[in-house]
């Protein structure tokens, strides 16, 4: 079960030529695992949709290789590779029927015409569009033409699966749906969903794991509870969910973690694996607004105190912007029903308490 | 995103202003297209004056001449006349000829100007249309002065020891053809492009993942996207080659007579015969309502298909 589906080795893009070229990815490594879901996480222009453009065969490589389950397929044209893609703006064909779209690619494998019919029909059971098969595409709604493109790209049944952006032209709501509805053929029909998105709440709720990129560049490849609690450097923290990044001095390193000044305190907090520190050094560190704490008034001794500066409802939580006597200004996410929580108001006094298991000092 | 409010706003309040405003369209329309076509419909069937003009008498002498032969004086008991039937004939096949061969050169001349990146495309375009700022007879004439016996052609293959002999193209039905071809062009290049352009090329990517080959993309997904651009293309070339009067004039001569030709002869000078070339005129369009109303009720039922 434990095969790589996908192996990518040093892959590098250059568009253009010369001195003009621009580089859109910059020597990626990573693999998939079969049977894995996995997403491209990034903001617009990190090179993830040039990445799966790569892998769908309809850009080229400039540098390095790309294997499909051990054998190397850069050199194969897009309709040679046993992968099928769910394109952004769903690219259904507007001249056929549902049915034929998505028998389109059964037809092109030359399949006899019954088990091509009797599968499309299977397919739109599938994503539940059967009593739209006589239909054109431009009949459709959004949420219905997506289903369609999910699943013209399935019955001809890819080894690897590519989804670019699938749900980003779709309302909430609907949005919402397809994520679970995505999540569950996955995990029926047993196949490589490589799945690309700008939306990292997206990413954590349906992937097995995440390849951050930036700039054309892997940031942190890992399972989304990794890349939320250990992020590995400034951009994945800011870039997955919300925190507080913040500038600390470097007091100790020990096996277990480290110890740095803040805000003329000293925390103890977790260091990523392979990530050099010195003491002394000036680096930065993600708290999560979730993993500080608040109690109202100040209390004496060593205790963090800080005055609330805002309050932001969000219906089961409250976001409490505090800043610090020092001048740093962190945000605390805590629920509306703790304790004094809801009766506080800008310039009251608070004491923070701040999880040393729950803070990361981060590579740059 | 338009509420209904304000959909409603152009649609639902009555002025008489709306039909004022139209008026000047409904008067060229009627005045300079509707009036000449019942004009000539009227004159076919009119009786001929000799020195051109008419004499207004009902008769059906002009369409008996264009159909039958009923001998020298008029006596013989009639027989199908060939001459005019033939002459038309020949203009259909060179127009369709024409219309083929235009599509031929026309559509991968599109295709490439339309994948072009968009900056470059508009001189593409403007190069295409560049010969059509030239008035159609001069450029005709200059068609004739390239391709005659000892024209720069013949004598540029002659200097090079290509050919032994002249090619001898003027006054053939290749000349005209040649004529026809080069004339209309653009007039194929320009919709197809038009299609093309708007034509989502992420479609063919889809098919390429769906295991699809490039002509069979081109068969199955491009052409049939970009037929109404192809139809269009192909109704601009066949109906003015059609009724082309200058190309076979000029380049075919006598021998190739065309029924443009024919008509424009009916209404030169003293010679013609009014009637006869309204007539004449009348039956070509008959053919033309034919084939634009099979194409409309084609178009008819592939949009109805879509559901449009």
């Amino acid at each position: 079960m434990n095969q790589t589906a996908i192996d990518i080795a040093g892959v590098t893009k250059f568009y253009g030529s010369g001195p003009d070229a621009v580089r859109a990815l910059h020597d990626i490594h990573f693999q998939i695992q079969h049977n894995e879901f996995f997403t491209l996480l990034g903001p617009s222009g990190c090179g993830k949709t040039t990445l799966l453009r790569i892998i769908g065969g309809f850009e080229d490589i400039s540098e390095g290789t790309l294997r499909l389950f051990g054998e190397d397929i850069q050199n194969l044209p897009p309709n040679r590779r046993p992968v099928n893609t769910v394109f952004q703006h769903y690219a259904l064909f507007p001249h056929m029927s549902i049915r034929d779209n998505v028998g389109f690619g059964l037809k092109m494998q030359g399949r006899p015409p019954e088990e091509i019919r009797r599968r499309s029909d299977q397919m739109l059971e599938l994503v539940r569009l059967s009593e739209y098969a006589g239909r054109r595409p431009s009949q459709l709604s959004g949420g219905q033409k997506q289903r369609v493109a999910l699943a013209r790209a399935l019955a001809p049944e890819p080894k690897v699966l590519l989804l670019d952006e699938p749900l980003s032209a779709l309302d909430l709501k609907l949005r919402q749906s397809m994520r679970h509805e995505l999540k569950q053929i996955r995990e029926e029909l047993g196949i490589t969903f490589i799945f690309v998105t700008h939306d990292q709440e997206e990413a954590l709720i349906m992937s097995d794991r995440i390849a951050v990129m930036s700039h054309g560049a892997l940031q942190q490849v890992g399972t989304p509870e990794e890349i939320y609690n250990h992020p590995l450097n400034r951009f994945v923290a800011d870039f997955i969910g919300e925190t507080n990044l913040v500038e600390v001095q470097v007091r100790e390193i020990s096996d277990s973690g480290a110890t740095v000044a803040f805000a003329g305190h000293t925390l103890a907090c977790s260091v990523n694996e392979n990530q050099a520190h010195e003491p002394g050094e000036i680096a930065h560190m993600s708290i999560r607004p979730e993993h500080i704490g608040i109690t109202p008034g100040e209390e004496k001794g060593d205790a963090l105190r800080a005055t609330v500066l805002r309050k932001i409802f969000l219906g089961t939580d409250i976001h409490v912007a505090c800043s610090l006597p020092t001048g740093e200004e962190l945000v605390a996410r805590v629920q509306s029903t703790a304790a004094g929580v809801a009766a506080l108001s800008p310039g009251d006094g608070v004491t923070l308490d701040i999880d040393p298991h729950r803070i990361v000092l981060l590579g740059d | 995103m338009a509420g209904p409010g304000n959909s409603r706003g152009f649609q639902g309040v009555f002025t008489p202003l709306r039909y004022w405003l139209l008026l000047p369209s409904w008067l060229v329309v009627g005045f300079f297209m509707v009036a000449p076509v019942l004009i000539m419909l009227v004159y076919s069937f009119l009786t001929k004056e000799f020195r051109g003009g008419v004499i207004w008498e009902f008769t059906l002498a002009a369409y008996d001449q264009f159909f039958l032969d009923r001998g020298l004086f008029g006596d013989e008991p009639p027989k199908i006349e060939w001459t005019y039937i033939g002459i038309f004939w020949r203009s259909v096949w060179q127009a369709g000829l024409a219309t083929v061969l235009c599509l031929l050169i026309g559509f991968p001349t599109a295709y490439y100007i339309a994948t072009r990146p968009p900056a470059t495309r508009n001189i593409w375009v403007f190069l295409v249309t560049i010969p059509y700022w030239v008035n159609l007879l001069i450029r005709t004439v200059s068609m004739k002065f390239l391709i005659r016996d000892n024209g720069p052609i013949n004598e540029w293959l002659l200097s090079a020891g290509l050919i032994a002999e002249p090619i001898h193209l003027i006054n053939t039905p290749v000349a005209v053809q040649l004529g026809l071809f080069y004339s209309y062009l653009p007039f194929m290049v320009l919709p197809i492009y038009a299609a093309i352009e708007r034509f989502d090329f992420s479609l063919c990517e889809a098919a390429a993942d769906l295991y699809a080959g490039r002509w069979f993309a081109l068969w199955h997904i491009i052409i049939p996207n970009v037929r109404p651009g192809i139809v269009a293309g192909c109704i601009l070339v066949f109906i003015p080659s059609l009724g082309a009067f200058l190309a076979p004039d000029l380049l075919g001569g006598a021998k190739n007579f065309m029924i443009g030709s024919l008509i424009e002869e009916q209404f030169k000078g003293t010679a013609g015969n009014w009637p006869f070339g309204a007539a004449a005129s009348m039956i070509l369009l008959s053919v033309v309502l034919v084939v634009l109303f099979f194409n409309a009720r084609n178009r008819a039922t592939q949009t109805s298909g879509a559901g449009h």
